[in-house]
């Protein structure tokens, strides 16, 4: 039985569809993060989950249970869920721990029950001693950990999420990740996150789903994802150092040759079969495909990845990818603390960026870029429509 | 797989196959076939608004040009009351009544300007204290404030007692100048609530800015007057089309001055036998006209123009610490703003309550007979009843169905009906009393009414219905600005962790509405209670509200017993006021009255940062909202 599940769920604002037709399973205990842009319908989709909005057409279940379909909508309340929203939503005249007993109201504990699981509860999230406190006596990071401690407190078989780290800042946000991720999984509840943030989405989720102008694009490992996804798209919204122009040469069974204003790079067909030789082709370079030439110069590092994913997988028949190299300018350097990211410029004034290395390049000094086929997603320039869903 | 609710196990492959969503076309067909509660309870609300707000009206105006459409006359179609009104003098009136709103607007915003630069942008002493005293002078009605100088510059008043008459300043003050200045003196609150979240908004770094390109003082004037403009201007139009409707002055100093201003054109039209509703209707759409042609020339100035100066990253200025002599002029500028606008002609009613007239100012000249009085004159302790107990009831009605309108036109999804309301109400501002009182008497006076059965006009529930009527607009708008700041995410966490519908509301949202929704209703009950125009046009035979009686006595010329029945009056309001302010602070739980106060001094815990955009909203900002202006 799924924690939930959507089923060819659609919802429209008048005449703007929000939600197109999403289908999704979320089995119990699993982590699914949906990622995508603003306006792709990520919050939609999760408030439709929620029993906010009530969809247009198709059905939704949570824990096998009929929530939407035609003629069904059972109100949020009835759900038995929570949910972590991106502006806290905190009632401003409760104190913290009113805040989180709120929850256990449907649970039928008694005052004593409720204030001590209350407490624990900010406890475990870290706010002990605070409990007295109205939000707005509590910095942002502390009310975002007392909306934590509402949607945890019940103990609910599904959490959902709303970007909830939005509104902080980068440090707090690491810190909460990681308690949001340990205390879920601790809890051993299902959770549907929202975010537009790629790796704050590797880096919490079982499963990813990208959604796209209110599809669902990919839902995948993130692993997957990141390695083989399912449209340009994707592929840019999860991380690209840049993008060539180029035409299709031979393929050797796993890796194709790129013709890109004379010079030859290699990479992975994407979307199925190999574009026929002198197609036209548009090569994605991930981060990690690229990195500078000559004997100083580092390898090609897991960076902007989450701990976890694997991108050296190296060709079909096991031995190393083959590699391109290319001419190419310093026209920027970021200190990154391990080292400095450029910005460099190819011939053709096509720009990559991200690409590290251990000292700083002066500025318009020569360099050169080695492209690693296995990080150079190589998709047709013309793509039929294709929609990628379970 | 996905359970029914009646246990039908559906698998995926019968789900997809039991519903296949249509074309795009299909689904906002279905779409558009679909009401839900929400929305059908939205229209109901809009139709509600428009019965009361917007037919009785607009059956009077229909008046001025086709009188036969309910039987007033012969033509369907017809210029000849136009023509009529302007014979009758409409011109000079509307002249009249432009040119002194356009100077009661200019003094409201120059005072309301300082007023608001004193409390938000300077340390001086007794910044607290404004708001109170604009919030009396927003409670007390016109009309009084009128009388209140009448009663210190006529022969018979105070100046007189003190053997300081001067016949110069009474022609004064009694005269078009005075008529402007009381307006002024009662728009000030409005324009103050429009301009003080601006003044207090406009960044430090704005400022900065100037200072550190090398700008002085004047530049940063200059700099910054321009992006006062939408206040200044909004600040403006309100005050002129409140003054432009204004009947309280009207009826008092202007009438007795003989300074026609029209809306006692538009009184005299309809309260004279046999009545004109057709000139009234001219008259009245030529009040509307004015404003609306102000709320053009407004919007004609704001156009693609931004004048936005404040977003999540605005950092306001500090207030500046004045110096001895600063803050005695900031001082004494509030205090002689609040000494003309309420403290003389305050003084000039308790006064003339209190002096027997024509006996100088000597202790024995003091008397306590028209207090006494008041209890004698058979009917005079029966007003204050009636209005007292209309007000508490048409009060809570006004504020219940404002509190539901401003929900509506506040929702993010308003859809048709909320744009609806939203104009209607918007209209329904700029219509002053009078023309409402004209449209319930036309309107509810006509024949086929009776025919169906609905005999209202002469009632006691025909003038509930027009003071709810006529205070809803200012209701809905005062709530407009709380409801928008509630967060549907409050709601909608509440139904998440298991609120239902009503808990949601009763738990999470109206705790942080109490305030607004207390001095709502405690502004409506205050107007409804000294509400002048519906009271003088709809009080059925024998009911006499308090303002009736006011104006009959002093109209009767028994100055004495009609001021003391004045003080009686605002005395009473500023008591309940002040009760259930005092009843709010005892009775409200510590969280509804505490939750906008900054975070206490403390201990450095898990987190140091401060609190985020997330906090509540300042308290200028919670004063503008509480007026509805932003």
């Amino acid at each position: 039985m799924s924690a939930v599940e959507v089923a060819d769920l659609t919802k429209a604002f008048g005449s703007k569809i929000a939600v197109d037709n999403v289908s999704l399973d979320v089995a119990p205990g699993q982590f699914v993060v949906l990622l995508g842009p603003s306006g792709s319908g990520k919050t939609t989709l999760l408030r439709c989950i929620a029993g906010i909005e009530r969809p247009t057409s198709g059905r939704l279940g949570i824990g096998g249970v009929e929530m939407d379909g035609p003629g069904t909508h059972l109100p949020p309340e009835k759900r038995d869920l929570a949910m972590v929203f991106q502006d806290y939503a905190l009632w401003p005249h409760m104190t913290a721990e009113q805040n989180v007993s709120f929850a256990l109201r449907r649970r039928r504990y008694n005052t004593d029950e409720r204030r001590s699981r209350s407490l624990l509860a900010l406890a475990q999230v870290g706010l002990a001693g605070l409990e007295g406190r109205y939000p707005g006596q509590l910095s942002g990071g502390e009310q975002q950990r007392v909306a934590l401690a509402r949607a945890l407190v019940a103990e609910p078989s599904l959490l959902l999420f709303d970007e909830p780290l939005s509104n902080l800042d980068a440090d707090r946000r690491e810190q909460l990740r990681v308690d949001i991720g340990a205390m879920v999984r601790r809890l051993g509840a299902a959770a549907v996150y929202i975010t537009h943030d790629q790796a704050e989405a590797f880096a919490l989720a079982d499963v990813v789903g990208v959604l796209d102008r209110g599809r669902l694009v990919q839902l995948a490992a993130p692993e997957t994802v990141y390695r083989d996804p399912a449209s340009e798209f994707v592929a840019r919204f999860t991380g690209l150092a840049g993008e060539l122009e180029g035409v299709a040469g031979g393929f050797d069974g796993s890796h194709l040759t790129v013709d890109v204003s004379g010079h030859e790079i290699y990479g992975r067909p994407m979307l199925g079969e190999p574009p026929e030789r002198g197609t036209p082709v548009r090569v994605l370079i991930r981060p990690t495909a690229a990195h500078f030439g000559g004997p100083d110069s580092p390898q090609p590092r897991s960076r902007n990845v989450a701990p976890g994913l694997s991108l050296s997988n190296g060709s079909a028949n096991g031995s190393s990818p083959p590699r391109a190299t290319l001419d190419a300018v310093a026209l920027d350097s970021a200190f990154r603390g391990w080292g400095y990211d450029h910005v460099i410029e190819l011939s053709g004034g096509r720009r990559l960026s991200g690409i590290p290395h251990s000292q700083r390049l002066r500025f318009e000094s020569r360099a050169q870029i080695v492209l690693s086929a296995d990080g150079c997603l190589v998709f047709p320039t013309y793509q039929p429509p294709r929609r990628t869903g379970l | 797989m996905v359970h029914s609710p009646r246990g039908e196990r559906l698998t995926r492959s019968a789900l997809v196959a039991r519903h296949r969503p249509g074309s795009r076309f299909a689904l906002s067909l279905r779409q558009a076939g679909r009401h839900s509660p929400a929305g059908l309870a939205r229209l109901g609300v809009a139709a509600v608004v428009v019965l009361l707000l917007v037919v009785p009206p607009a059956c009077f105006l229909i008046q001025a040009v086709s009188p036969r459409l309910f039987d007033q006359g012969a033509s369907w179609l017809t210029w000849s009351n136009v023509s009529t009104a302007f014979t009758d003098g409409l011109g000079r009136a509307l002249l009249d009544s432009v040119a002194v709103s356009l100077g009661a607007g200019l003094l409201a915003v120059v005072c309301a300007a300082g007023l608001a630069f004193i409390s938000e942008r300077t340390t001086a002493p007794g910044r607290g204290l404004l708001v109170v005293a604009l919030w009396a002078v927003l409670l007390v009605p016109s009309y009084l404030v009128a009388v209140g100088w009448e009663e210190i510059v006529l022969k018979s008043g105070l100046l007189a007692s003190m053997g300081l008459w001067n016949h110069k300043i009474q022609q004064t003050v009694l005269g078009p100048v005075g008529v402007a200045f009381v307006l002024g003196f009662k728009g000030t609150p409005f324009a103050y609530f429009a301009l003080a979240p601006s003044i207090g908004a406009l960044g430090g770094d704005i400022e900065n800015s100037v200072r550190v390109h090398g700008g002085g003082r004047l530049d940063t004037i200059r700099v910054i007057a321009p992006l006062l403009l939408p206040a200044l201007m909004s600040g403006f139009v309100i005050v002129f089309a409140e003054s432009i409707g204004d009947f309280g002055v009207a009826t008092t100093i202007a009438a007795s001055a003989h300074f026609p201003v029209a809306t006692y054109t538009l009184y005299e039209s309809i309260s004279t036998f046999p009545a004109n509703f057709g000139v009234a209707a001219v008259v009245g759409w030529s009040l509307i006209g004015t404003v609306a042609l102000a709320l053009v020339l407004q919007n004609g100035l704001m156009r693609s123009r931004s004048f936005a100066v404040v977003s999540g990253r605005s950092r306001a200025s500090a207030p500046r610490s004045l110096s001895r002599t600063g803050n005695t002029v900031a001082v004494g500028f509030a205090a002689a703003l609040f000494g003309a606008s309420l403290g003389v002609p305050l003084l000039g009613v308790v006064s003339s309550s209190l002096l027997v007239p024509f006996k100088g100012l000597h202790l024995s000249s003091f008397t306590l007979s028209n207090y006494k009085g008041l209890l004698g004159v058979s009917g005079l302790s029966g007003p204050i009843r009636f209005s007292a107990e209309i007000g508490l009831v048409c009060g809570l009605a006004t504020v219940t169905l404002g509190a539901v309108l401003a929900r509506t036109m506040a929702s993010s999804r308003k859809g048709l009906a909320g744009k609806v309301l939203d104009m209607a109400l918007l209209v329904a501002v700029a219509l002053p009393g009078v023309v409402f009182a004209a449209g319930y008497i036309f309107a509810y006076n006509l024949p086929f009414l009776a025919h169906a059965g609905i005999d209202l006009y002469g009632t006691v529930p025909l003038l509930g219905m027009a003071y709810v009527a006529n205070s809803i607009p200012q209701s809905s708008r005062i709530m407009l600005g709380p409801f928008s700041q509630i967060h549907d995410s409050l709601l909608h966490a509440a139904r998440v962790h298991g609120a239902g519908w009503a808990r949601s509301w009763r738990s999470g949202v109206l705790p942080l509405l109490a305030r607004p929704l207390l001095w709502a209703g405690l502004l409506a009950f205050s107007g409804l209670f000294l509400e002048l125009p519906i009271s003088e046009l709809l009080a059925p035979p024998g009911v006499i509200p308090v303002s009736v009686a006011i104006l009959s006595v002093l109209g009767k010329a028994n100055i004495g017993q009609g001021t003391a029945l004045s003080v009686v009056a605002v005395a009473f309001t500023l008591g309940v006021v002040g009760v259930c302010l005092g009843l709010f602070r005892l009775i409200a739980p510590p969280g509804w009255r505490h939750w906008q106060r900054p975070a206490p001094s403390r201990e450095p815990s898990v987190e140091s940062d401060a609190p985020t955009a997330a906090t509540p909203r300042s308290e200028s900002a919670s004063r503008s909202d509480l007026v509805g202006v932003s």
